[in-house]
């Protein structure tokens, strides 16, 4: 059955036969043989050829060739169409008289489909003719086709990456929400993680997949938090001692219940995601937590959602504290008082730091950060 | 086109029934294309080119008009140009010349029948 993209394709095919020869007999005879099934276009020369050829292009379905003319022979015609290209989705057909050796193994070599010898026979001609055409213009068929199955499995690659990007996000918001977050916080931090990979030296030798699967992890930083009870989750005031060893579990129950789940432990952002719940409350001079990783023990990932988390964290209102202005949460993250951060990491962090505040302002975080 | 016909143009050198057969038995088209060469111009490039000595040229010249003679089953003249074409091809400019007179009444024939036949 044809289906309307099978019109399509026989509405572009292309039909015209482009007949080169200085002999008008030549060329009538040549068109007589042809008529019957294509549109005829001649020339006299090869110059002449090659200017109708650039005028018509895609329309030309193949191109019958004479060797010996004036102005511009068949050889140099040949020449022009391999530097054009042409040779390779249009089919050149020698028609000559020619029988030189010399001739016929040059003409192949600049990519001729066919030599046909004068004086022509036309059952051989049509027949040679017609399947080197019948066969180009299935090979474009093809290739659309392929082309086209091509785009539409990668969008639906696309589709997959966000329908998977969107589970891992409304998981993570989920667990958020029970602290009384919006979306807005896992969103930011995975947009912080991605700028900073992308325009500081932290993200040096890492390619744009590598990054987007941290940034994707980054998201997941806080999942632990499930395991936390509410009351200690949001209590308004001050934790107590016992409170927050229960709090600071968040991180390695994070990484644990990631690794329970068979499709994240075969996620290529898994690596970076169990990293990052686990180390993201470790600390530069190694007095974080869980494991109390220093310097460079811990990875470059699990430092910057660190500091994105610090500085989200001040300058959104949340259940135990309002928000700080912005100005007041660079000094208290500059003097230390939110922790102790790589000094690299942080004179990075304070140049890019006007670029990430325009993540703030954009329509929907705003909104979201009450 | 009786046989009789066809008969005295085969004597004239022309192959009408492989003419006629590339042009899909169509007898008009065979006139058509036989009064075409009439005015064709190929033989009187070739003279000329002859005449000027220029091997080159004359090469071109022959090689083109044994093209045409061959798509019209001109098969006399055909076969003394094709002679001829190779000798020029080889250089050997003075024996091509020496065809001239084969080639021209070759011509000549093809001519007569045709401006006989297809009046």
């Amino acid at each position: 059955m044809k289906t309307k993209d099978d019109c399509r394709i026989f509405k572009t095919t292309p039909e015209t036969l482009l007949i080169v020869d200085d002999n008008e007999i030549n060329r009538a005879v040549l068109e007589s043989i042809f008529s019957g099934e294509y549109l005829i276009e001649e020339a006299e020369n090869g110059k002449e050829a090659v200017d109708k050829l650039t005028l018509m292009g895609d329309n030309i379905c193949a191109i019958l060739l004479d060797v010996i003319m004036p102005v511009m022979d068949g050889m140099e015609v040949l020449e022009e169409l391999n530097k054009m290209g042409t040779t390779g989705h249009t089919p050149v057909f020698l028609i000559t008289a020619e029988t030189a050796d010399s001739t016929l193994k040059r003409a192949y070599s600049l990519g001729v489909m066919d030599v046909i010898t004068k004086p022509v026979v036309p059952y051989i001609v049509k027949r040679r003719i017609n399947s080197v055409i019948e066969l180009f213009r299935a090979r474009k068929q093809l290739s659309q086709k392929v082309e086209e199955q091509h785009s539409k499995i990668l969008d639906q690659a696309e589709r997959i990456i966000q329908l998977n990007m969107g589970m891992i996000e409304s998981l993570s918001t989920a667990i958020e929400f029970r602290s009384g977050e919006s979306g807005g916080h896992v969103r930011r931090i995975h947009d912080i993680t991605k700028y900073m990979l992308e325009y500081t030296e932290f993200g040096n030798g890492l390619d744009n997949e590598t990054i987007s699967h941290i940034a994707l992890a980054a998201i997941m930083h806080d999942v632990g938090k499930i395991a936390v009870p509410d009351a200690i989750l949001n209590k308004p005031g001050k934790l107590t001692a016992e409170e927050f060893e229960v709090m600071k579990t968040h991180t390695v129950q994070g990484a644990h219940l990631l690794e329970k789940i068979p499709q994240m432990r075969n996620h290529a952002a898994f690596k970076y995601a169990y990293d990052i719940a686990r180390h993201h409350h470790e600390r530069w001079d190694g007095r974080g937590y869980p494991d109390g990783l220093k310097g460079d023990e811990i990875s470059i990932w699990a430092q910057i959602v660190s500091i994105a988390d610090v500085y989200d964290a001040l300058i959104s209102k949340r259940v135990y504290k309002d928000a700080f202005p912005v100005e007041k949460a660079l000094k208290m993250i500059a003097e230390g008082q939110c922790g102790v951060f790589n000094p690299k990491l942080l004179s990075s962090f304070f140049d890019v730091e006007k670029k990430i505040r325009k993540i703030y302002e954009s329509g929907v975080d705003k909104y979201d950060r009450q | 086109m009786t046989d009789s016909e066809k008969k005295e143009l085969e004597l004239a050198g022309i192959n009408i029934n492989e003419a006629l057969e590339r042009f899909m038995g169509s007898e008009a088209i065979v006139e058509k294309f036989m009064k075409k060469f009439i005015g064709d111009t190929s033989f009187s490039q070739l003279e000329a080119a002859v005449e000027k000595g220029d091997g080159e040229e004359a090469f071109k010249a022959a090689h083109t008009f044994k093209g045409v003679c061959g798509n019209l089953s001109f098969d006399v003249l055909y076969g003394v140009l094709s002679r001829q074409v190779e000798f020029f091809r080889e250089g050997n400019f003075e024996l091509g010349k020496r065809l001239m007179p084969d080639v021209k009444k070759a011509y000549n024939e093809v001519i007569e029948a045709i401006e006989k036949h297809f009046k």
